[in-house]
């Protein structure tokens, strides 16, 4: 491990430990403030049958990513650490004053809130209802070809709305990723050459029918100025703008969960001679849970206008078209098992992909 | 979902009549340390207070106490309190936590932990049979939140 995954797995500890003993939900009479400490744990293996080469790569993972937060009185401190068999990395570290009721600010590094799948699941995977994200909902060091982490200041509110209802808003400002070979590099707080990325923005709005319930209807909206190195991009431009605009829902009738979003992307290479240019992706998802902890979910991704994107070119591995089948069973309590079966199109491979994954929670 | 809350439902009046729940006047209350004698949570309230949302009281932010002494008694907060699973309770919980790191409601497991907690830990609010908490001193019940 480095010397900085070392410090930083150690700040995440004290983080939750900073408080009143040991945390994990608890207190002592009278004290100052309260404590989490919580370990997601998961262990995933995945065999890959291809046509090409290039994507013919069994692999196996293990992930331990470490959530911490202390809150006393208005003000909260939330750290997010990774652990895995193939990064290090603090996800979130961020600093919160809650000044008034469900309106939090917050400094710090944060997912940027116009990703739906991101801001909801982060990287908890026992907390996702299927082993992979949506493609394009993909973290930067997974081929992802958004931002997904800023540098910054984020506000969120939560607001009735009618007698039941409410109103999610959040909005995010700060540095965002610069495009170095084939991978968006997002600020890191610990490495000061990073902190140059540009201005970045991000924006979320959301109609909720039950003010404390997770159904929810709304739109996304981001700006990104990624700048360009030359071992990536050969050509006029330094760097590329880039705007986002999507909407989603996700909604729950009995044991049945639909969860949908689409973005329209636009890209614009400052200083070439070409105009902008848009790509659109999104992915429909349902989810059915059944008895003895057994859940079955079903999404489809698709993309529109790939084909004619330069930006999308500086990710040769960004999948098309795909669709996914899992299979999840909670054999115990914060203990799941599941098993996932994929099709992608890959730059016309075919390439498809069987999972299998142990998640948890502890404590 | 209804047949599943039908079949909860008997279950729980089938456990409740065991316990003799109607004839002893039990009831669950929600309780909190003597203070403001107007103390007054609607459902919603009480619902996102457990849920891990800011609820305020003359304002402080109240401090849920999740009290886990007794199965039935859990069983009964869940059902008509939350009104949702066991596993769908926790889940939301960790999803608030990881989403913005708010903290859990503590839990006590026994009577003693549960009358320390409300007179030791200031604002705290939680929930318990009423005979559970008739006679201590310091405790008011705020309202009845289950009947049989």
């Amino acid at each position: 491990m480095q010397p900085f995954a070392m410090r930083a797995a150690a700040a995440m500890i004290m983080v939750a430990l900073a408080g009143p003993g040991i945390a994990t939900g608890s207190e002592t009479p009278g004290g100052p403030g309260q404590g989490e400490l919580l370990f997601f744990v998961s262990a995933d293996g995945v065999v890959v049958d291809s046509n090409s080469a290039l994507y013919d790569m069994d692999d196996a993972s293990a992930d331990v990513d470490v959530l911490g937060s202390f809150s006393a009185g208005s003000f909260r401190v939330l750290g997010e650490f990774l652990l895995s068999t193939d990064e290090q990395e603090l996800e979130r570290l961020q600093f919160g004053w809650e000044v008034r009721p469900e309106t939090y600010l917050w400094i710090g590094r944060f997912h940027q809130p116009a990703s739906v799948w991101n801001t909801r699941h982060h990287h908890g995977s026992y907390l996702q209802p299927s082993i992979t994200r949506p493609v394009i909902e993909s973290w930067e060091d997974e081929g992802g070809v958004l931002p997904q982490h800023f540098v910054g200041a984020l506000g969120e509110t939560r607001l009735p709305l009618g007698t039941a209802g409410g109103l999610s808003l959040q909005a995010g400002l700060g540095a965002g990723p610069r495009l170095e070979g084939r991978e968006l590099m997002p600020v890191e707080i610990y490495e000061p050459k990073s902190l140059d990325g540009r201005g970045s923005w991000s924006f979320r709005a959301a109609y909720l029918p039950e003010f404390e319930d997770e159904d929810a209807i709304g739109l996304v909206a981001s700006g990104s100025q990624i700048d360009l190195s030359r071992s990536t991009y050969v050509g006029p431009a330094s760097r590329v703008d880039l705007r986002v605009l999507g909407l989603f829902t996700s909604w729950q009738h009995e044991s049945l969960r639909l969860d949908a979003a689409g973005y329209l992307v636009r890209s614009r290479f400052v200083g070439a001679a070409s105009g902008a240019e848009d790509f659109a992706a999104g992915y429909l998802q349902f989810r059915r849970e059944f008895a003895r902890g057994l859940s079955l979910l079903g999404r489809l991704e698709g993309s529109a206008d790939t084909s004619d994107s330069a930006y999308l070119a500086l990710f040769p591995g960004f999948v098309k078209l795909r669709a996914i089948a899992d299979v999840r069973w909670d054999f115990r309590p914060q203990h799941a098992l599941s098993v996932e079966i994929a099709s992608n199109r890959v730059r016309g491979s075919e390439v498809r992909e069987f999972r299998l994954q142990w998640s948890a929670v502890l404590p | 979902m209804q047949s599943r809350r039908r079949f909860l439902a008997l279950g729980l009046a089938a456990l409740a009549a065991g316990r003799n729940l109607a004839e002893d006047n039990q009831a669950v209350v929600l309780v909190t340390a003597v203070g403001d004698p107007a103390f007054a949570l609607g459902s919603l309230q009480v619902r996102k207070l457990f849920l891990g949302f800011t609820v305020l009281h003359a304002g402080h932010a109240l401090r849920p106490v999740r009290n886990r002494s007794d199965e039935l008694l859990d069983k009964i907060f869940l059902q008509h309190v939350m009104t949702m699973s066991a596993e769908t309770y926790e889940r939301r919980l960790l999803t608030m936590t990881l989403q913005q790191g708010r903290p859990r409601p503590m839990e006590v497991h026994s009577r003693e932990e549960l009358v320390r907690a409300l007179l030791g830990i200031p604002h705290s609010v939680s929930f318990a049979w009423s005979s559970d908490i008739q006679g201590v001193g310091g405790l008011q019940t705020v309202k009845v939140l289950w009947r049989p």
